[in-house]
């Protein structure tokens, strides 16, 4: 062992607490160490002087347990109150504030929103023409389109003329029925984005906030009950 | 007189179907207080006075942790009037797993835990629990010199000095030195009490150790007379060279 691995077990093999094998290996290193034996002996004395500070009881002190458990009713506790430690206060002020921006989330997402829904509807009969003629440009289109290819695959049997021009006007309404569904599932989907928006972030941290009011209360009602620990 | 005690006592012993060994005889004879067992027993039972001869004992070593981990002898004898009623009030608890000395030891230490923490927290410092494992950083709390007044350099044989300078140390140093040095517990009896490993506290003592004799190093260059605290006697002389 050199010296640096002895100075660190000095303190335990002062207090003959190091294993027989290694106790056995310092004393080896002690024999032939001189500075290694002076810091041994540093640490005896210091111990020595240490343990002469015990001092006695002073001399008016008396325990009697039911002094003291008289005592213990009539004067305060001396554990400070729960509503002045910082962490109380600190949670509190961070629930405030989760309240309060939930709170705003919620006003401003709804406020937009409606501002939003407001200036649709005032824009909505212009889109809705422009929505109108280019659903029925690209329907006339498509029936045309679909007329077409209906009268090339009539075209082999001719006694089915008429029918490929009725089938034609019924492949138009089919075309005009699905662009209608098409243009309602988008106005859901943009109602629920909408709602979803609306209910979004400012609700999560509304909830957050009150359930974090919430367990500061609950804290507060356990920390009367609650057994002061051993 | 003696026959007549020692009949009374077989009497005692034999109604409660119990034995009586030649121990208690002696005890008996002797005047000797009953042991530790049975006076937990009369305690746990609501006896005042078997509760005031079992903690007779420790009362003066509670005293001493208070003091030099609090400071002051009025903290110190607040602190183990608590201790010693907490002890009280939670005795039925005690199921005799561990020693009574290290189940009291262990209220106590936790009872000045909690005076120390309002005492750092009413002048706003971070205050470190004893069983915290981070061992970084020095032992010592405060590291210059001004923090110890110039007449306590000066006074007597370094007594106050060596005072101060415990102060200084880390509270979880400062514990583990208190209860070594002081109470003269075992390393196993510390580690149970404070709720460390051995690892932990043989690692701590070491380390407040050196520090400490490092910083009575360095001041006795300006003090010589602070050198005693750490200079050989004849006797400390006799069995350091025994231990060696």
């Amino acid at each position: 062992m050199n010296c640096a691995e002895v100075e660190k077990h000095l303190s335990e093999y002062l207090d003959n607490e190091t294993a027989s094998d290694m106790r056995q290996q310092i004393a080896e290193h002690l024999e032939v160490c001189e500075s290694c034996r002076k810091k041994l002996a540093e640490l005896q004395s210091l111990s020595f002087s240490l343990s002469s500070l015990a001092e006695d009881l002073p001399e008016d002190f008396h325990f009697s347990v039911t002094e003291q458990l008289s005592k213990q009713k009539t004067m305060p506790d001396k554990v400070i109150p729960l509503r002045k430690r910082a962490w109380f206060k600190m949670a509190s002020v961070a629930a405030c504030l989760v309240i309060c921006l939930g709170a705003v989330g919620v006003i401003v997402n709804h406020g937009g929103s409606v501002y939003q829904e407001a200036q649709e509807n005032s824009a909505a009969p212009q889109s809705a023409e422009y929505i109108l003629d280019k659903t029925i440009g690209s329907d006339e289109a498509a029936v045309d389109e679909q007329a077409y290819g209906s009268q090339n695959m009539a075209s082999e049997d001719a006694a089915a003329n008429d029918i490929s021009g009725e089938s034609a006007d019924e492949a138009r309404d089919n075309a005009v029925n699905d662009i209608d569904s098409t243009a309602d599932a988008a106005d859901a989907a943009e109602e629920l984005s909408a709602s979803e928006a609306e209910w979004g972030y400012g609700t999560i941290l509304l909830v957050v906030g009150i359930i974090a009011l919430i367990f500061i209360i609950a804290i507060v009602l356990l920390h009367h009950k609650k057994k002061s620990k051993i | 007189m003696f026959i007549q005690t020692v009949c009374d006592k077989i009497m005692y012993t034999q109604n409660l179907s119990q034995y009586i060994t030649f121990e208690d005889m002696i005890m008996v004879a002797n005047n000797i207080p009953p042991p530790e067992n049975e006076l937990i027993q009369r305690a746990k039972s609501g006896d005042e006075a078997a509760f005031t001869a079992l903690v007779e004992a420790y009362s003066k070593r509670i005293f001493n942790i208070g003091l030099r981990m609090l400071g002051s002898r009025e903290d110190a004898a607040d602190m183990t009037q608590d201790a010693l009623l907490k002890i009280y009030r939670y005795l039925d608890s005690f199921r005799g797993d561990a020693a009574f000395s290290t189940w009291v030891y262990r209220i106590s230490v936790n009872c000045c835990r909690d005076y120390l923490r309002i005492a750092y927290r009413s002048r706003e410092l971070p205050f470190s629990d004893f069983a915290e494992d981070d061992d970084n950083g020095s032992a010592f709390e405060v590291a210059d010199r001004s923090a110890i007044p110039e007449d306590v350099y000066l006074s007597g044989e370094g007594r106050d000095y060596l005072i101060a300078l415990i102060s200084q140390l880390a509270p979880k140093y400062r514990i583990i030195v208190v209860l070594r040095e002081i109470c003269g517990l075992s390393y196993q009896e510390i580690a149970d009490t404070v709720d460390i490993s051995i690892g932990t506290v043989k690692s701590r003592l070491s380390r407040a150790r050196m520090a400490l004799v490092q910083k009575i190093t360095a001041d006795r260059e300006q003090y010589s007379h602070l050198g005693s605290l750490i200079e050989c006697n004849e006797d400390e002389r006799r069995r350091s060279d025994e231990l060696c």
